[in-house]
């Protein structure tokens, strides 16, 4: 569910888009400890693997995942497994070039 | 620079307010029957929509109260989704019993006034986006007023982007936005203070202790 002129970048950073469209990298508070977060749809995100290697890298140690019975489908039980291992696969990738 | 573990990762699952008018005996079997798997730990998103109204109100308030009694047989915590909805929300949960096993109040995003009562109640209060937005002031006091072991933090990715980012797509990474605002607002300013560091391990601790919880004797079967 990224937004439409939105690219994925395979790294750490985070970047917003500037008034010429170009996008620009912005810095990230520096946490000293991990960090948790509570409530995410992991399913709805572009590439549920890469988000986490992102979220690895950014000191996030946990990571609740939400899945509605309705309309979200198996989609998060039969993929967990998959986006693990391509975060892991995706956390050495980028770390190599950071 | 050490290279970091894969975030341990565990699942909600409910039935969004939203989808309430589908909340029937087979949904509830589907749900329960999800709920044994042991990566879940907890029933969410429930609650109330008063905003979009995608369900009728009723349906709403009956998916919730149903999925409250089974979170509790299942002796599982519950996610609150409540949006302008209060009032309703708080009610049932008193009428049906808050969860002994936990209630998380999603995204929160109102004042202290609201903020007191689900103190009381003994809920955890999430923390997203919406702390960091600029016309949130009053988002941030009612943060300062929850007790430090019943504080938690999230994203809603992919929504409710932390600023300096809104306007792009949220992942579960930008929590440090969120996370370093909170501790700004707590009081804890300076990246290197171990003050700060205290304060962040106790939100992670709060996580993982409400959340990242052992499979209940009901999710074992037994």
């Amino acid at each position: 569910m990224a937004r439409e002129d939105e690219p994925v970048f395979r790294d750490q950073f985070f970047r917003r888009k500037r008034r010429n469209g170009e996008w620009e990298v912005v810095a990230s508070p520096t946490l000293f400890t991990s960090v948790a977060d509570t409530h995410a749809h992991l399913q709805l995100l572009p590439d549920p693997g890469l988000a986490l290697a992102r979220a690895a890298l950014h000191k996030v140690r946990f990571i609740e995942t939400i899945v509605d019975v309705w309309e979200d489908g198996d989609t998060t039980f039969e993929k967990l497994g998959e986006w693990k291992r391509e975060g892991a696969i995706g956390i050495r990738t980028i770390a190599r070039h950071c | 620079m050490p290279i970091p573990c894969v975030p341990r990762i565990r699942i909600a699952i409910g039935c969004h307010p939203h989808n309430a008018a589908h909340y029937d005996d087979a949904l509830e079997a589907r749900l329960r029957e999800r709920l044994h798997d042991e990566n879940v730990s907890a029933v969410g998103e429930i609650g109330l929509d008063y905003h979009y109204d995608l369900s009728p109100r009723e349906d709403q308030r009956e998916a919730f109260r149903r999925q409250i009694r089974l979170a509790k047989e299942a002796g599982l915590p519950v996610v609150l989704h409540l949006r302008e909805a209060h009032d309703d929300g708080f009610a049932i949960l008193s009428e049906e019993g808050f969860p002994e096993a936990g209630t998380l109040l999603h995204c929160f995003n109102l004042d202290a006034a609201e903020l007191a009562r689900w103190v009381d109640a003994g809920c955890y209060i999430a923390f997203g986006g919406p702390l960091t937005f600029k016309k949130a002031d009053y988002v941030r006091e009612a943060a300062k007023l929850v007790p430090l072991d019943r504080l938690l933090t999230e994203t809603d990715a992919p929504y409710m982007t932390p600023e300096p980012l809104r306007g792009t797509t949220c992942g579960p990474e930008h929590v440090v936005f969120t996370a370093a605002k909170l501790a700004d607002v707590r009081g804890f300013e300076g990246d290197r203070t171990p003050a700060r560091w205290e304060f962040m391990r106790h939100t992670l601790e709060n996580a993982l202790g409400l959340l990242d919880r052992e499979p209940t004797p009901w999710q074992r079967g037994e």
